[in-house]
């Protein structure tokens, strides 16, 4: 049997964050109304997609911020997906949230659901800068959320931290990591503040009233991250990604590892039978179109051999232990060394990716230039 | 049609000055198209004309006039370009004319190609008619530009035709004034015939078709021609008038001007300025000619993927059919591999070339820095002439090197002088005249070393006086000048294709300019990049690219990992259009980066 990762996009938060450019939009609790039932109905749509012939090893409600619909609403979601999907028996259920949210008794009714492992978006421990984000939380709401998550019965969980945050050191952002690892967690993400367009970040960096650190207080940052993680038992495996041994993401590592997956919810993406194809982001626009044909797919593609390939070492490169040469191999039909030979001497004479004899990963220096060492994979 | 009934004028005037638009008018109000037959400018065809709303190619157009007073005329009006690349183009006109219609803007004035394309018509001693334009214009001001015609030109302007072309004003004037102020044209038809080729270019299905002015005798269909620069005979298969639609017509008398096909294969067949004669009667007097047009800047061009080179060559062939004014010889770069040293008329013709090679035959083109050419005189008095830096490298016994000046016209208000006389004293100029054309605006004159005003003279001029100034330009001489070779270093590896030739008082300056420039234009690498900017071996400047140290997007894509994709598709697109020398990836903007210096950093 196939297995499957299945992914859920909530779009509401309560305040977009400065530096989001994710398809997240104010709440509105009369359009999310008639947003679950529309979700309810791309499910039904989704499960016909996939076929009876795949098994769903992982879900991961996501967002926005999930938890801005009423409890309720979870659960009805959580139930619908069983009874219209081959859940596995051990299948992970991860659903992110974000200390704003935070009620009595939520991630109890969560667990209850069938949730276990839960992603919360801390960001930083100071309120400072938790302003500058325009995070809507405070530092001790961050606190009671992992608590209340781990008293609820959550052993795995995970938290998002940035770095390079305007004006951050090294020195702070350690200490972030280290209140972080107090609290335990399971799983930790770190990702470097990067500026994208169409956020407010984007318009005050552009008119100057937003300095980026420098490239070397960046690298500095996220070396101290690698070394405080790696002091602390947390395996890295994947560029931005530390965990517990055992306790991956076992969502992500489908797209990592350029697996199928069926994503529903506005601007939902999914990968099956080598197809790729996204739903329309506006969520107005996604219930319109679900209530009026079942489904809200507004771009799709085919993917050509060679852009499956150059995709597949852009995701594979990223996790630490890097790609089986095998499987690829097995998966194209093709040699490795043949379709990307001169690439890789190129590389490996810069010294910034280690083969062995069936694996290809970037090197520890090529670990901080991994967009230009991928790069040199696209075509 | 009589001689007395024919008038053969061009319309001259500065660049931008109305000269299209006045053509326009005039071709609707002689019935040659229909109104619905007209766009702005209508005789500028090329796309780039259209899309830079210039004339590259000057065109003639036969109208039929039925004048009020009962006369019916045929007019040969050909449209020149304005822009100082292009002069050549009025002067080959001028030849097959009577008159012209001398455009000045009213906002304007005179400008510097007003009075170099004037001297043109005077030289030939046509008749002129000047037409102020643009008079619908609420800062138009004719009675000043009537003056400056009288003062500083001599040209006689109380009868001066006041013209707006855009809204049709004085259009029914100014044909009443070519008809009476424009001689017919004179030629004997009963003496041999000779003929003056005045334009030719190349069509696919029909071949080469020239231009034609009967001077003296008569051409008809099925003639047998000798043109006698190139010695070449041929039988005349079709002649015509454009009107602006090609019409056919059996013979051309004395004084009429149309259209030639005769078989020719190759535009290398003629020559413009040439004299078409009969093969059996032919005339004894031949036209002078013209004067070959040379190209005055050169530059190399480079196709970014080798395997497009062959390409180029053949798109080069190609596009010379139509502009024999393009020189072009097969080079070699260490740096950039096998391309061509081509040679055009000026900056903006050099940037057409490149455009039209891009666009019509898909090449992907790198272009280096323009260059003049410069001569080496040797010990034993033999001459080279430089049209590429590196060709300096393994001259012997240089004696002596000179390099090309201009004699460069600026005309602009005056309160520009000051900085005026700075630029022009950066660049080595010697003033040689200043003259007050109105109150308040002034005209000067410089000898300036050709190479100073290929670098980036023309923008300094027009920031340095709000863009008010205009400015024109002839070659003059070589003298004798101190020059130096300065060469730029990657990584101690010296890149051919960024070497140029400059004075040596300047040389310092330029290099750390350049160093810097190019430190800008570089992006960062995987490893570190030294630039450095050296007189033989001795070093004037050095910048240092960092290696790039961290370059990874820590963020989290969800599932859409198109996006992502797409992404870096188009920065590996980017990165396919660099050039790579040794290990350096090279932007092509790079290679112009010297355009972009000032040179007093
Ligand atoms: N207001 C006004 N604008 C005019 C008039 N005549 C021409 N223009 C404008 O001036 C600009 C230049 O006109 P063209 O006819 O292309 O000028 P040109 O002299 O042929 O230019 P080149 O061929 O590049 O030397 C255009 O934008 C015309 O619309 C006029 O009488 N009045
Ligand atoms: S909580 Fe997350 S999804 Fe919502 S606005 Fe902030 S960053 Fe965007
Ligand atoms: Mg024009």
């Amino acid at each position: 049997m196939k297995s499957i990762g299945l992914y859920i996009h909530i779009p509401y938060c309560l305040h977009k964050c400065g530096y989001c450019d994710f398809n997240s939009h104010a709440v509105d609790p009369a359009e999310m109304e008639r947003f679950v039932p529309a979700l309810l109905s791309e499910i039904d749509h989704g499960a016909t997609r996939i076929g009876e012939e795949r098994e769903v090893a992982t879900v991961f409600i996501g967002g926005g911020t999930p938890t801005t619909l009423p409890p309720q609403a979870l659960e009805t979601l959580l139930s619908h997906l069983r009874q219209r999907f081959r859940l596995a028996g051990d299948a992970e259920i991860t659903l992110e949230t974000n200390p704003a949210t935070l009620a009595p008794g939520l991630f109890e009714r969560l667990r209850e659901a069938g949730v276990n492992r839960l992603s919360v978006g801390i960001q930083s421990f100071d309120a400072g800068e938790l302003k500058l984000l325009e995070r809507v939380h405070s530092v001790a709401e961050a606190h009671e959320t992992v608590k209340a998550a781990q008293a609820a019965g959550f052993y795995n969980l995970s938290m998002d931290l940035m770095f390079a945050l305007p004006g951050q050191t090294a020195r702070r952002f350690r200490k972030h990591l280290e209140t972080a690892l107090a609290l335990r967690p399971e799983h930790l993400s770190t990702y470097n503040l990067t500026i994208e367009k169409n956020t407010a970040f984007y318009n005050m960096h552009r008119r100057g009233q937003l300095a980026m650190a420098a490239e070397e207080e960046q690298l500095a940052q996220y070396q101290e991250t690698l070394g405080v993680m790696a002091g602390a038992g947390y395996e890295h495996y994947e560029i931005s990604n530390f965990c517990r041994p055992g306790r991956e993401c076992r969502h992500n590592l489908i797209y990592w590892n350029n697996g199928e997956h069926l994503g529903l919810g506005p601007g939902a993406s999914s990968y099956l039978g080598g197809v790729r194809s996204r739903n329309c982001k506006l969520p107005a626009r996604y219930i319109r179109e679900v209530n009026a044909t079942g489904r809200a797919i507004e771009f799709e593609e085919t993917l050509k051999p060679r852009e499956a390939m150059g995709e597949t070492l852009m995701l594979g490169l990223r996790l630490l232990k890097g790609i089986a040469i095998d499987a690829f191999e097995a998966r194209f039909k093709t040699s490795f060394r043949e379709v990307y030979g001169k690439t890789l001497d190129g590389l490996l004479d810069q010294n910034l990716i280690q083969l062995d004899d069936n694996r290809i990963a970037l090197s520890p220096k090529g670990l901080f230039l991994a967009d230009s060492v991928i790069l040199e994979f696209i075509t | 049609m009589k001689q007395n009934q024919i008038r053969n004028f061009s319309i001259i005037a500065h660049i931008d000055h109305g000269k299209s638009t006045l053509a326009d008018k005039l071709i609707l109000a002689t019935g040659g198209l229909e109104k619905r037959q007209m766009k702005d400018q209508v005789l500028d065809s090329m796309d780039l004309e259209r899309e830079r709303g210039i004339t590259i190619k000057a065109q003639t157009v036969n109208l039929r006039y039925k004048s009020p007073n009962g006369g019916e005329y045929g007019f040969n009006m050909i449209d020149t370009p304005g822009h100082v690349d292009f002069t050549y183009e009025v002067s080959r006109s001028l030849a097959a004319c009577e008159g012209v219609l001398l455009v000045v803007d009213a906002t304007q004035g005179i400008q510097a190609q007003t009075i170099a394309n004037l001297n043109l018509a005077m030289k030939h001693n046509l008749s002129i008619i000047p037409v102020i334009n643009k008079v619908d214009l609420p800062s138009a001001n004719p009675d000043s530009v009537k003056e400056q015609l009288e003062d500083v030109l001599q040209v006689e302007a109380h009868d001066a035709i006041l013209a707006s072309a855009k809204e049709g004003i004085g259009i029914d004037e100014l044909m009443e004034a070519i008809v009476e102020r424009i001689p017919p044209p004179v030629g004997d038809a009963d003496k041999p015939l000779k003929c003056l080729l005045f334009d030719a270019w190349y069509d696919s299905y029909r071949g080469v078709i020239v231009l034609v002015k009967v001077v003296e005798g008569s051409l008809a269909v099925g003639d047998a021609i000798l043109l006698m620069a190139t010695g070449r005979n041929f039988v005349v298969e079709e002649l015509g008038i454009l009107t602006p639609r090609a019409k056919q017509v059996t013979s051309f008398k004395a004084g009429e001007v149309g259209y030639m096909i005769a078989n020719i294969k190759e535009l290398d067949q003629t020559k413009i300025g040439d004299t078409v004669t009969h093969v059996a009667q032919p005339t004894d007097a031949p036209l002078p000619g013209y004067k070959d047009v040379k190209p005055m800047v050169f530059s190399g061009l480079y196709p970014i993927s080798g395997d497009q080179y062959e390409l180029l060559r053949d798109a080069l062939k190609k596009l010379t059919l139509n502009d024999a004014s393009v020189s072009y010889e097969a080079e070699t770069s260490s740096a950039l591999g096998f391309g061509f040293r081509c040679g055009f008329l000026g900056l903006l013709h050099m940037e057409i070339v490149r455009e039209r090679l891009e666009r019509e035959y898909n090449v992907e083109l790198l272009t280096t820095a323009p260059t003049v050419v410069y001569k080496v005189i040797t010990t034993s008095g033999e001459v080279i002439h430089i049209d590429n830096p590196s060709k300096l490298k393994g001259i012997k016994n240089v004696d002596r090197m000179e390099e090309p000046y201009v004699r460069g016209t600026i005309i602009m208000p005056e309160e520009y002088i000051g900085a005026i006389m700075g630029l022009t004293r950066d660049r080595r100029g010697i003033q040689t005249k200043m003259e007050y054309l109105a109150p308040g605006t002034v005209l000067l004159e410089y000898h300036l070393p050709f190479n100073e005003i290929v670098l980036d003279f023309y923008d300094r001029l027009k920031s340095n006086t709000r863009g008010y100034a205009s400015f024109d330009y002839e070659f003059l001489d070589f003298r004798a000048s101190n020059l130096v070779k300065l060469d730029i270093l990657l990584n101690g590896e010296l890149v051919d294709a960024l070497s140029l030739i400059c004075h040596k008082d300047k040389v310092y300056f330029l290099g750390r300019d350049l160093a810097k420039k190019l430190k800008e234009q570089i992006p960062r690498q995987m490893y570190e990049v030294v630039i450095q900017a050296a007189v033989g071996t001795k070093v004037l400047a050095r910048e240092t690219i960092k290696a790039l140290r961290k370059n990874v997007l820590a963020k989290c894509y969800g599932g859409d990992i198109t996006r992502k994709r797409k992404l870096l598709e188009k920065q590996k697109a980017g990165k396919k259009k660099m050039k790579q020398v040794g290990k350096v990836e090279i932007p092509q903007e790079a290679f112009l980066a010297v355009l972009r210096t000032d040179g007093k950093s």
